[in-house]
Formats: C-alpha cells, structure tokens, sequence
C-alpha cells in the first residue's frame, strides 16, 4: 500500500528550512533572550505544518537543531498525540537526529500547552508553541496600540479588565495562558499553558523560548529570570485544583490531571496529562510493588 | 571562486554548533564557551580572526548590515559581503559590529556614541558588538560581579574590559529595554556575552 | 474514545494519509496528470501561483493534484515548499509597459492608442453549462489548435503604451512619487509587516492575498462602506521579462534575463483631489499586480490599494484590518487549528467555572454588590 507523504531528504535542507530562515530566526532568538518577554517581529516562514498548528514552535526547533540533539515532543502533554507525533516526525525525517518521549534524555523539547513535571535542567531548552503573542490583545485589537503599551510599559487596562473580573465572578477568570511579567518589565503571555505550570517560569534552571508562527514573533525567558504572574495583593494568583484527585494509572496526586469520561460508562476519572512522566512512574510503581512482594 | 578558500567551515553545521554556543553564552552572561572547533577551518583575510569570521558566517546576510573595525577593514568586508551578500555600513547603521583592533578611549567613545540603541517600541533594533580581547582574565582587567537575567544570584569574573568599554556599554543600557548587547571573544575561540540586561558593577 | 486520548499517533496518521489516498483514487478511470491541471486548469494554477507566492505553473499544478483541487491547501502547499528555497538575488523592477500583451481593455476610453484587445476572457460568453465538454474530441482540438493559426510568437509581438501614462502627461494623474521608486521595496517575506505600512508592503501584501478575500473587501468598498469606485483605466494581461542584477558586474543595473512571467495589471481612476504639494487637482490611481491571469484579483487589489489610503471607519479603510486578515495560510491555518485538542485549556477553564460557580452560591444575596446588575 503507497503511504504518502514520504519525505525524500535529499528533495530538502537539513532540518527543512534554508539557511538564510534559519539565520534570521536565530538572530531572532539571541535578541529574545537579551529582552525577556519582548515579542520580537520575524518574518516567520511557512511550513509543511499549518499556521496555527505550532509553526512557530517548529521555526524555533528546526533553527536550534543540530546533529548532535534529542529531540521530544510533545501536545496536551501527550507525545503519542497527533500533532506531537506529526511534528516529531517532520524534525525528524528532515534531520535524521534522535527523538525520546523520555524529558530526561531530550535536549530540546517542543511543547503546546504543557510543560514537562520534571524540571527542566541548565542543558535543556523548551520551546513552547504560541496561537497568541499579545497578552494586551485581551484588551485592545490593533497591534500599533499593543505596540504602543508595551513600549510604554502601559499596562492599566489589564489591571482593570483583572479587576473587573474579580468585581463580576469574585475571581480572576483567566484559565490558561496565565498573563505574567517578567524581568519587571514586559507582560507577557506564557503560552496556553496551565496556571499549574506557570511558576516553572520562575527562576528556573533551563532556557524556554516561546514561537507564534502566524503571529510573526518570537520570545524568551531566560534561566534565573523573574516571572510573576498578574495578581492583587487580596486576589492572589491560583493554580488548578484537582482536590485530592489522584492519576488511575500512577496514583499521582502532586501531578496536573486531564478529566476524562469512559467512554462506555461515563464515569469521570482523572489521568496525569504528562503521559511520559505518568507511564515512568507506573513502572516505577510495579518496581516497589514487586520489591514488596 | 573565493568558496574554496572555506572549503571546511560548514555552513549548515558549525554555524548551527556556532550559534547554539551563541545561545547558552547569552542565557547565561558571564559564562565562557568555545567555538574554535567550529572555526578552525576558516581562512580568514588579512590578520583578521577566524572567531569573529566564523560569527559573521552564522549571523549575517543580506537582510541585515554589519560593519568591520579592524586595521584592514575594507578588505575584510568585501570578504565578507562576498560571502555572505551582507552589505556593509557605518557602525552607527550597522545591527552587527566585529572589533578585531585595539580602540583608545577616544575611538571607543566615538563608537559607543552612535551605535544603535533601538526605540522604546523596537527596542531590538539595536546593534550586537562582537569585541574581540587578549584575555579574559589579563592583569589590567579587575574582577566585576555580575547579576541579571541568566545569573543565578550574582557571578564574579574577570571579563577583560578596560573601564573605558564598561562605564560605556552600562550608560547605553541605562535605560533597559534600550541598549546594545555586547560578546567578547578571544583568539582561543572563547566566548562570553554580555546582554543588556546584565548589570556589571566594579571593574 | 478520544483522538489524542488513544494511543498510536503514528499509525492513525498513516491510516489517515492512506485513506485519504483511497478517497482521492477509488473512482478513478484516467489518473490525472500534473500537465492537464498545468495547461486546462490555467486560471487556479495562476490563482495558486499568486497566492503561494511563487511562479512556477508545474509546481502549483502538482500542488493542486495533491490538494485534491482545494486551492488553499494547494496555496499552502506552495508556499511551505517556498519557504525550503534559497534566495541570493532580487530581481530588477519589471517595466509592464514592455510586457507582450495577450489582453487589454480600457473602461475609460472607448479608443485608446493601440486599441481594446479583448483577448482570452470569458466576459461576454454566455454561462451556459456546456454539456458537451463530456464528450470532447482530442483530435477535433487538435484540428482547431492548428487551424486557427494563433501562435505565442505572433502574440508575442504587441505591446501597447500605457492608458495611465497618457493621463500623466496630461497632467490629470500625478507623477510617480520619485521617493517612494527608488526606496527599497520592503520584503514582507524577509520581515514582519508592522502598520502603519508602506505602500510597497500594502501592495505586496495584497498581490499574495487570497482573491476571495480581497474580492468581499474591495466589494463592501464599492457598496457603501467605504468611499472607493473607480473607473478601470486599463487592464492588461501579459508576458513581462524579469532580469536580475548581472552577478559579477560593478553596474547594479546591468542585467541578466532569467525568463518571463504573466501578470495581470489593473489601474483604476477614482475620484480626484488635490495634491497637497502643488496644489495640481488631479485622479488619484489604484494599483492593482498579480502573477497570472487573476482579473477579479487584479480589480480588487488596486480598490484596496486605493481604499487603504483614504481615512474613515469602513473596514476596507483600516489598513491593520485588510492586511492582517488576507492571506489564506493564517487565516485558514487558524481557522483550522481549532480541530486540534485543548482539552488542557479547557481543564483550565472548568477549573475557573466551578470556582465561579462556588463564589456565586455562597454569596448569594450579594448578588448586587457584586456588580451583576
């Protein structure tokens, strides 16, 4: 049977893009990284993945690419997903390096909407896919006005939609993509990550870079930075809560959960959304379970 | 054609080793790499460094300027838009500036003065100065303590800067998120950044 | 169970890419070779090409064999392959006043120098079904082909001055505006569009658009909201050589022919004002480029060009709202990302609506305090 889509190497440059691409959105990171949290402007190439669909976080990982590298990917925190498997799989076929489902053994990891329970270590990188850049777009459409608050640092009408928030449903109603400042100057959205994974930001060992493909921008948050995320001093910020829910399959109570309803039954139970670190420690688990034995 | 004479560089994977090395020197300011290995096969022009050739072959092309201060200067440019396409500028144009000469204080004053700092709203519109230096660690440069973004606390080390290019680079970066970001390199292929978000106090 | 829930992304992919073979296949009696889109389906080769941003009519063919006719899959796939190619030079400006013209029409003038030439349209045929193109015969074709006795080279000899530059020397439309010529075109391929623009990259911007799009816009302009109806000056439809900087020469402008492209040009005349410089009242012109014969495009794009620069609240005004929303591959892109999983967002979102939902039963009768009213 003739499985299309079959990559011929040869057809295509090492890790898909040109040199010249590759050039400029490496310039792009290295500014990034000396501006944590600016969002700066690349012209952002198309791709054999759609707009939408994590070409930002893909521009990213082609660029930093090198033989040398193990990649993981990963979607909702899954690698077996969809997405995560297509994405792996263009990196790879168009580089021929190594990939894991492993955090430990990966050097760079692509990610939507998770980051990894196990801490990112100093020789690791995490690229996060990005659908909106504008943390302000919240608040005002046009990108000159955007522009324009930041350069600013005018940052009073998200204080005030935050506020009106907490006016209206007694809380701030923003689930992911949890608005953050970091380096105490720019707002900045981490991405569609849960509120759960935002204080990994913090002063953290690794190095994450944030693509939005469609959006055209590329930014940072560089080891050892300060992230905070938006809070009032009566109104603090707030992490899911899965009220002593455990993992089915680990047992895990420390971990972010995905609800999940049988789909014969339509019995709700949770499951850990990181579904590399879930299944290292059912194995683990059986390891003491059989030590007891 | 003048190809043949960089026969070895790879321009696919040691720009990639290059920049990568690019990358952790800027995450973390203050800590050395080496890119040698990725330049040794590089045949510069005229006396100029292999490093700083090496670095404009990862960095620069035609959608962007650079500018050369070195004793052959023009030379080493024409070299290096002919191989690259990148067009050469004067230093208060250019997004990215190679120093392969020593500078009095007058000219780096000069130079400090004009180079791009970027806008309040395009603040990355600003020059990367790669400066070239005997050592890290010579005798007239004092230990400076740096913190910031990248620096786990504070870090002390010997950077190699005469007070000259400090007390410059630290009025250009004043105003955060305006400045220049600065690496230093030696002939060893050491490198070390200094973003502008670093604060280098002493020295 | 769920799409992402299941395990074995990599064997769903598979069966996926293998069914959608099947699809594309199963009822299949001639396959369809790249050459018959090529040559009989010109107008969505022309369209692909001038969205996708590349001319190359074998490639946008194969594109639209793969994409199973869906132009903006065949759009993305183009510019995905585009995105792999290596660009060392740029291209001299193409003089379309030298272009071979295979069509052109004036609305405004029913005599111009040169005369209308109606050329290949289908403007005034009839939208009759023609049922008989089930039954078409090769060699009756081929028989007419050779007996109408039109060849590229013969149509290849006409060129025609231009409808706008008889205007201009009459002094009823403004000069080129000799800054905005030699000022480096920028490159929204090379760097992010950021507004206000610049003509150069409103303009290129437009011509990569999708036709679709940038039809209803310029249409709601015409209708009301907005202020731009021109009259079409000329359209014309051509082959243009395109010549780039000859390599090893001193001189930029010594050039070396790389090959011809068809275009399609429109420059329409809208309302007059006058020039804050000189005070000379004159039309104001809108430009309109594509690869291709593209003319609805073509139209379109030199209503918006026009519109773009004129101050008001229509959405065909507001220069951030065109540009932002017209190219097919973002639009379609995100559009089409909802398909994928959120259910973390989701979680996250549940997680906030059962907080609400607890906040508001216990403060019932603060109902008002709280604001809701």
């Amino acid at each position: 049977m003739p499985v299309q889509n079959n990559f011929e190497m040869s057809e295509y440059n090492f890790a898909f893009l040109d040199e010249g691409s590759k050039r400029e959105i490496r310039r792009t990171i290295l500014k990034g990284i000396a501006i944590p949290g600016y969002q700066v402007p690349f012209a952002s190439r198309e791709l054999p993945i759609a707009r939408g669909w994590g070409t930002g976080g893909l521009q990213l990982t082609l660029s930093l690419l090198g033989r040398q590298d193990c990649l993981k990917v990963i979607d909702q925190g899954h690698d077996d997903s969809v997405n995560a498997v297509s994405i792996r799989k263009l990196a790879k076929t168009s580089s021929g390096i190594e990939t894991t489902t492993d955090t430990v053994e990966a050097s760079v990891i692509q990610t939507r909407h998770r980051i990894p329970e196990e801490k990112l270590r100093d020789d690791q990188i995490l690229v996060l896919q990005v659908p909106e850049p504008e943390p302000m777009r919240r608040v005002e459409a046009r990108e000159t006005q955007t522009e324009r608050l930041h350069a600013e640092k005018e940052y009073s009408s998200i204080w005030v939609r935050l506020y009106e928030d907490i006016v209206r449903w007694g809380e701030i109603t923003i689930g992911a993509d949890y608005p953050c400042m970091v380096h105490h100057r720019y707002i900045f959205n981490p991405s569609p990550i849960p509120r759960y994974d935002v204080e990994k930001l913090h002063q953290a060992d690794g190095l994450y870079l944030f693509g939005a493909g469609r959006e055209k921008k590329i930014y940072a948050v560089p080891p050892y930075t300060d992230v905070e995320p938006l809070q009032f001093e009566d109104y603090l910020f707030e992490v899911e809560e899965f009220n002593e829910e455990s993992c089915r399959l680990c047992g895990s109570t420390s971990t972010f959960l995905d609800e999940i309803y049988d789909s014969s039954t339509g019995d709700k139970y949770y499951q850990c959304s990181d579904t590399g670190y879930c299944s290292k420690q059912q194995t683990e688990r059986k390891v003491k379970a059989n030590v007891r034995t | 054609m003048i190809k043949t004479t960089n026969k070895g560089f790879d321009k696919v994977h040691d720009s990639q080793q290059i920049f990568r090395n690019l990358v952790e020197a800027f995450s973390r300011p203050g800590k050395t790499v080496n890119i040698l290995p990725y330049c040794n096969s590089i045949n510069p022009p005229q006396g100029f460094s292999a490093i700083m050739t090496g670095l404009a072959f990862t960095l620069v092309d035609r959608e962007v300027t650079f500018s050369v201060l070195h004793d052959h200067a023009d030379g080493v440019e024409q070299y290096i838009h002919w191989q690259t396409f990148c067009n050469q500028t004067a230093p208060k144009d250019a997004d990215y500036i190679f120093v392969d000469q020593y500078m009095d204080e007058n000219a780096i004053d000069k130079l400090m003065d004009e180079v791009k700092i970027g806008t309040l709203t395009h603040p990355h519109q600003s020059a990367t100065l790669f400066l070239k230096i005997n050592e890290f660690d010579q005798k007239e440069s004092e230990q400076v303590t740096l913190s910031g973004p990248g620096i786990n606390g504070e870090k002390s080390c010997n950077i190699g800067l005469c007070e000259k290019w400090i007390t410059t680079r630290n009025e250009l970066t004043a105003e955060y998120p305006l400045g220049i970001d600065l690496c230093l390199v030696n002939e060893n292929g050491d490198l070390l950044a200094l973003p502008r978000t670093t604060k280098i106090q002493g020295g | 169970m769920g799409y992402v829930a299941v395990t074995g992304g990599q064997e769903a992919i598979e069966q996926a890419d293998n069914l959608s073979l099947f699809y594309r296949t199963r009822n299949v009696s001639t396959l369809l070779n790249p050459e018959m889109i090529e040559n009989q389906m010109r107008l969505l080769v022309d369209r692909v090409m001038g969205e996708g941003g590349l001319y190359a009519p074998e490639y946008a063919a194969i594109a639209l064999k793969q994409a199973e006719g869906d132009p903006l899959e065949a759009v993305f796939l183009m510019r995905a392959y585009r995105s792999t190619l290596t660009r060392n030079y740029y291209s001299h400006t193409i003089d379309t006043g030298d272009m071979r013209v295979i069509r052109r029409i004036s609305a405004s003038f029913k005599d111009i120098p040169g005369g209308q030439m109606l050329g290949p349209t289908n403007d005034y045929t009839h939208r009759l079904l023609q049922f008989s193109l089930r039954e078409e015969n090769e060699r009756e074709l081929q028989n007419f082909v050779e007996d109408y006795g039109f060849t590229e080279y013969v149509e290849g000899e006409i060129t025609f001055p231009k409808v706008a530059d008889l205007l201009r020397e009459q002094g009823l439309i403004a000069n080129h505006d000799n800054h905005e010529e030699k000022e480096e075109p920028f490159d929204l391929t090379r760097n992010k569009l950021t507004y206000p623009s610049t003509r150069s990259a409103r303009l290129q911007a437009l011509a990569r658009g999708e036709t679709g799009a940038l039809t209803s816009f310029a249409y709601s302009s015409m209708r009301g909201f907005g202020v731009v109806h021109p009259t079409v000056g000329e359209l014309r439809v051509g082959y243009a050589a395109v010549t780039i900087p000859y390599p090893f020469s001193e001189d930029e402008e010594d050039g070396m022919y790389i090959g011809e492209v068809l275009l399609t040009e429109v420059e329409t005349i809208n309302s007059f004002s006058q020039n804050d410089d000189n005070n000379d009242v004159q039309f104001s012109v809108g430009y309109g480029l594509t690869m291709g014969q593209n003319e609805v495009k073509g139209i379109a794009m030199s209503i918006l060009d026009r519109s773009l620069e004129t101050s008001g609240e229509a959405p065909a005004q507001d220069e951030e709202f065109v540009l932002s929303h017209i190219d097919s591959v973002e639009s379609y892109g995100f559009v089409s990302h909802l398909k994928l999983p959120h259910y973390i967002t989701f979680q996250s979102k549940l997680d906030r609506i059962r907080q609400a939902q607890d906040h508001k039963s216990s403060n019932e009768g603060e109902e008002d305090y709280a604001g809701t009213k």
